[in-house]
């Protein structure tokens, strides 16, 4: 894959067949497509940081937050997996037949550069609910630790943590020149 | 430039107010977790609060190394709006009395 830029747009390009699958995925999984539904209680975290004994005299606080407050933020996310999803469809795919005979088949998005922030937003909320739901670290660290192991051959693991490391690496580019 | 004003702030939850919750001071707390990258924390805070890039980098570090960093206290309606902000940038944050 190559980023690049312009004055108007970003360009998510050179993307191989399973880059662009981990792509296409983006919105969906983070909506939590696939993922334990417990995973999701991330989203919406505790507003309150109060020792356990003291909570029942914020109770109050606490439900009119979760019935006013949290649903305009959870609206707001899935703003940005629609912004996503909306600009998915404009891929540009193109087969490249190579000297040896085989083809080679890329795939390009071109996207408003305006919409850098709900795309931001989207690559979090599907690395937050990996990582609730899978521990990342802990599957890198299984991986590395035993790579004759078991772990080394568990396909999804491996996935796990590509799909992870694609979407920082989209993330780190976006911050570094489009959003600082 | 910070998002609210201290003298003429208004709060997301239309609710009354303890006397004790007017009077003591609420503070808004952010906390590590492994996924934010640092540099998306540190933008949050210049975004959200209005710092200047030291003074973000800071609390980014904070939270970074300490676990966790208090980034504002004042009235309760103000750290209301404040949580509600960085929690819509997927930050973990909450209110805490002081």
């Amino acid at each position: 894959m190559r980023i690049t830029f312009d004055e108007d747009s970003f360009t998510l390009g050179e993307m191989s067949e399973p880059e662009w699958f981990l792509l296409q995925r983006l919105p969906q999984l983070a909506a939590g497509e696939g993922l334990d539904p417990a995973a999701s209680s991330r989203l919406s975290p505790d507003p309150l940081d109060v020792p356990a004994g003291a909570r029942a005299e914020h109770e109050e606080f606490v439900e009119d937050w979760k019935e006013y407050v949290m649903p305009d933020i959870l609206d707001g996310f899935g703003e940005a997996r629609n912004t996503v999803k909306s600009d998915l469809i404009y891929v540009a795919e193109t087969t490249e037949v190579l000297d040896n005979g085989e083809e080679a088949t890329e795939f390009a998005l071109r996207v408003d550069r305006e919409n850098v922030d709900p795309w931001y937003s989207t690559l979090n909320q599907a690395r937050l609910l990996m990582n609730e739901a899978y521990d990342i670290a802990s599957v890198e660290k299984e991986i590395m630790e035993s790579e004759d192991g078991e772990a080394a051959d568990d396909p999804g693991k491996r996935i796990l943590v590509v799909q992870n490391g694609f979407y920082s690496f989209i993330q780190s580019y976006f911050l570094e020149h489009l959003m600082s | 430039m910070p998002l609210f004003d201290d003298d003429n702030d208004t709060s997301v939850l239309d609710k009354e107010d303890t006397a004790e919750d007017r009077d003591d001071p609420w503070s808004v707390v952010v906390f590590d977790d492994p996924v934010n990258l640092m540099q998306y924390v540190t933008l949050v805070f210049k975004r959200v609060f209005g710092y200047d890039d030291e003074k973000a980098t800071v609390h980014m570090m904070e939270v970074h190394e300490q676990g966790k960093s208090v980034l504002w206290v004042g009235q309760r309606e103000t750290a209301e709006l404040y949580v509600q902000q960085l929690q819509s940038h997927l930050l973990l944050a909450a209110l805490k009395k002081t």
